[in-house]
This record gives structure tokens, C-alpha cells and sequence, in this order.
């Protein structure tokens, strides 16, 4: 009996003591932001002294505009922002020399810029990014919306064409919630916190890091870690893009709209289980939006989001290793 | 000054394809009008407008047909055009010749209403554009996807 007692003793002990090892999901995100502004600031020392670059817009009556601005130190909404209020509420992208450039990013030399609407003749590309930045906020809303008790992953979600009716964001949770299915109510709250997040307007900063750098900031999750050096491999120049919102710290496939602000309609609609994975129970967490310029009427807005609840298949995605009916016990 | 009157009104109107009007009240010196709206009223006004097509269609070698033109077209250089390039456009049909359209009123004190007559068929861009529906939007993209799932099931 007492060595029974003895025993859950130092269970508790040892249990406790490895749950302070692991790190509350506040100060990673604090640990990640704080080398996310130092990384920053070290890139922003590179321009000591304010040098001046070229730069000529290109679009629907701007064609041969040229604007003079400072390297390294103005971005695309800068320059739009020496236009109109039109150009800086509607550009979501922009076009530096024919290459994608998120609008936060500072421009590095003399170039011809485009900037890209939501409307535009071609807006394919605008489209491709306001799904990976949907997707991204949904990821970010994940991570804030459990208690701290409780880990969340997010996986690497391959990129989902906007035809199949949803973004997705994969995810693993903690194992003490691998019995629990979302409800109609949790759904809700999720599109809250999203809501929120929009309402706040939050803008999506990019930085280009080393993927040493990337490592350092993901340092805390080996799953984060291995999509960097996957990805840190698939790039030409062999850097990454990281983002952050507010204080929110993501690795993303490619460029990402300005703000969450441009995002109107947003609802979390589904979280699927997708059974045991290399890292624990997947799942995945689906929903649907639309910007501010595109507002659909309710009636479509339903018929869509009913479409959005079914499960969409990510072409190229990682198999679950084991059968469904295991996940479940 | 009835006569003045009438010959500037024609000159504005044949000078080239697209014309802009002042339209204003009775008691104003210059133009005539009456109510801008009213396409029947603006027949009565530019009543030769119609009336020259249906003489210019007779032909150059009709001698009425060429007294007319030569009588209230001041601008010689445009009786062949009449006669080549407005007969022959409007052969079968046998009115609704011109267009109107009412644009913002006139930047002066006045406040002017203003609207552009023209001829129809002509090679300039279109009063009203035609809005064209973008396929490649986020919302049409995802309306189709939609419309694709539907027809598969």
C-alpha cells in the first residue's frame, strides 16, 4: 500500500515536472515572435543610410508612373499608397519584374510594379494567395483557441485549387483530445475568434530568413522543423518566407494577402478526422471566405458553405499509416 | 434669326458623328429644346436628322435628294459623306437613325443639362459598355466548382 502511494507520488511528480519542461504555448509564441522581430530589425540595419530606387507602376492608367522610393524600406502599399485609397483598400498582391512580392515586403531595387485586385481581368494568382491566407488565419485561430493545457500542431497542408470549395488546415491535437468531435457550437466559436482576427485588421508581415533562422524560431516543434528543411529544399534561393500576424508567427507556401482586414465572409464549417498520422490523430479543419470586394449574397453563401462541409482531398497529401477504426478509442 | 438659328443647329449636327447638345428652356437665346427625355420631342427638334437619311437614301443622282443635302448641309465636304457612308448604313431600317444619351450637366454657372446625340452603327467606342462578367473571380471560381460537383452527382 504505501509503495502503491509512494509510486503515484512520484508519478505525479515526474508528470508535473515534464509538463514544466514542455513550454506553455504563450511563451513559445512569445519566443517565436521576439526572434521574429530581431530577425527583422537585423534586416532592416542592412540600409543604414536611405538610398533611393526606381520604381514604375504598371496597370490601368498608371502605365509609365514613375515613383521614387527608399531601398529597402518601401514596400508595394508605400508606393500604392502615393495613388489612391482605392489602390491601397483594393491591392491584395503585387508584381515586382513578373514575381509574386507580398505587399509588406520592402523593395530592394529599381523595378516595375503591377498591383493586384481582386477584380482584375487574370486574378488567378489573387486567388491562389487569399486561399493560402485563409488557411493561415484558420491555422492561427487553431492555435489560440485551446486551452493552454493542450498542444496544438499544425501540419503542412498542400495547396488546394479554389474550385474544391474549401481552404483546409491540417492539424494534430493533444492526445487527451483525441475522443473529442468538434460541435456545432465549437465550429461557431472558431469562426468568432477568426472573426475577431479580421476585425482587428491585422497586417500579414513578411520576412525572408535562412532556414537556420526558421529553425530556431520553430525550434519547439520537430514537425514545424522538418517542413522547413523540406521546403527550405524545394526553393530556388534556398530561403524561406515567414509570416506574422499580430503575434502570431507561420510558414507559408507562398505570398499572402495584405491584411486580414481584406478578408469579408469567414466561416469555420468542418473538422474531419483523418486518422492516425506520423505525428498522432489528424484531422483536418476546413472552411470557407470571401474578400471584401466579392461578397456573396446569403442564399449563395449557403448553398457554398453546404458544400464546404464535405471533406476535400488534398492531392499529394501523406496517407494516415494506420486504419480509421484504430483513431478511435 | 430663325434662319441662323437653324443653320447652326444643322452645323453642330453634321460635323462629325458624335455631337454634343446643351439643352436648355425656350426662353434661352440659342437652342430649343424642350424636355431632353423625350425622344419624341428630340425628333421634333432634330426632325432633319431622320428626314435627310430618308432623302439621302434616294441616291446622289436623285436631283431632290442632292438640292436638299446641298441646301441644309453647309459644310459641302459632307454631302458625299451623306450620301456614301449614312445612306447605305441605315438601308434597312427605316428610323431610329440616332441615339441619345444624357451626361453630367456643364462644368459652367449654368449647370447646363447636357446629352450627346449620335448615329447609330458608328466606329466609336459605345455610349452604354457592355459589363462584362469576370469567369476567373474568387466567387465565380467557387460557383463553379459548385455547379461541376452538382452536375457529377
Amino acid at each position: 500500500m504505501t509503495t502503491g502511494a509512494v509510486c503515484r507520488f512520484f508519478q505525479r511528480r515526474f508528470a508535473s515536472a515534464a509538463a514544466a519542461l514542455r513550454p506553455s504555448p504563450a511563451e513559445i509564441r512569445s519566443h517565436r515572435n521576439a526572434l521574429f522581430s530581431r530577425e527583422q530589425a537585423r534586416q532592416r540595419a542592412l540600409y543604414p543610410r536611405i538610398e533611393k530606387i526606381e520604381v514604375s507602376m504598371q496597370g490601368p492608367g498608371l502605365d509609365g508612373t514613375l515613383l521614387i522610393m527608399n531601398k529597402g524600406m518601401s514596400t508595394p502599399l508605400s508606393c500604392a499608397r502615393h495613388l489612391t485609397e482605392h489602390h491601397v483598400n483594393n491591392s491584395a498582391l503585387a508584381l515586382v519584374d513578373g514575381d509574386l512580392w507580398p505587399l509588406h515586403q520592402p523593395l530592394t531595387h529599381s523595378c516595375s510594379l503591377t498591383l493586384l485586385t481582386f477584380k482584375d481581368n487574370d486574378p488567378t494568382l489573387v486567388n491562389e494567395a487569399y486561399w493560402r491566407s485563409c488557411s493561415a488565419l484558420l491555422g492561427q485561430v487553431l492555435e489560440t483557441a485551446f486551452k493552454d493545457d493542450y498542444t496544438v500542431e499544425l501540419l503542412s497542408t498542400a495547396e488546394v485549387p479554389v474550385t474544391s470549395g474549401a481552404f483546409c488546415c491540417d492539424v494534430v491535437l493533444d492526445p487527451q483530445l483525441d475522443s473529442w468531435t468538434p460541435s456545432e457550437e465549437s465550429l461557431r466559436s472558431l469562426t468568432k475568434g477568426a472573426h475577431q482576427l479580421i476585425h482587428q485588421d491585422l497586417a500579414w508581415e513578411p520576412l525572408e530568413v535562412a532556414p537556420s533562422v526558421a529553425l530556431e524560431v520553430f525550434s519547439h516543434s520537430r514537425c514545424k522543423q522538418e517542413e522547413v528543411e523540406q521546403r527550405a529544399s524545394q526553393s530556388p534561393k534556398g530561403t524561406l518566407m515567414l509570416y506574422r500576424c499580430g503575434d502570431h508567427v507561420l510558414l507559408a507556401g507562398g505570398p499572402l494577402v495584405a491584411r486580414t482586414g481584406q478578408c469579408s465572409q469567414y466561416e469555420v464549417t468542418a473538422f474531419h478526422s483523418l486518422g492516425q498520422g506520423r505525428w498522432g490523430h489528424r484531422r483536418r479543419a476546413q472552411g470557407l471566405s470571401l474578400p471584401l470586394q466579392l461578397q456573396a449574397h446569403h442564399t449563395v453563401w449557403r448553398k457554398l458553405r453546404q458544400r464546404a462541409q464535405k471533406l476535400v482531398d488534398v492531392p499529394g497529401c501523406e496517407e494516415p499509416s494506420s486504419s480509421s477504426s484504430e483513431s478511435t478509442q | 434669326m430663325f434662319c441662323g438659328t437653324q443653320a447652326k443647329k444643322k452645323k453642330k449636327r453634321k460635323k462629325s458623328l458624335l455631337i454634343i447638345y446643351p439643352w436648355r428652356s425656350l426662353t434661352k437665346q440659342h437652342f430649343l429644346i424642350i424636355n431632353p427625355l423625350r425622344l419624341k420631342v428630340i425628333c421634333s427638334f432634330c426632325l432633319y436628322l431622320p428626314q435627310l437619311i430618308d432623302y439621302a437614301k434616294k441616291g446622289d443622282t436623285d436631283e431632290k435628294a442632292m438640292k436638299m443635302a446641298s441646301f441644309w448641309l453647309t459644310e459641302k465636304d459632307l454631302v458625299p459623306k451623306l450620301f456614301k457612308v449614312l445612306a447605305p448604313r441605315f438601308e434597312t431600317q427605316s428610323n431610329g437613325y440616332t441615339r441619345m444619351a444624357r451626361i453630367p450637366n456643364r462644368e459652367n454657372l449654368d449647370k447646363a443639362k447636357m446629352a450627346v446625340l449620335e448615329y447609330k452603327g458608328n466606329p466609336f467606342p459605345p455610349l452604354y459598355p457592355a459589363k462584362k462578367e469576370n469567369e476567373l473571380t474568387l466567387i465565380n471560381q467557387l460557383l463553379r466548382g459548385y455547379r461541376e460537383e452538382r452536375a457529377r452527382r
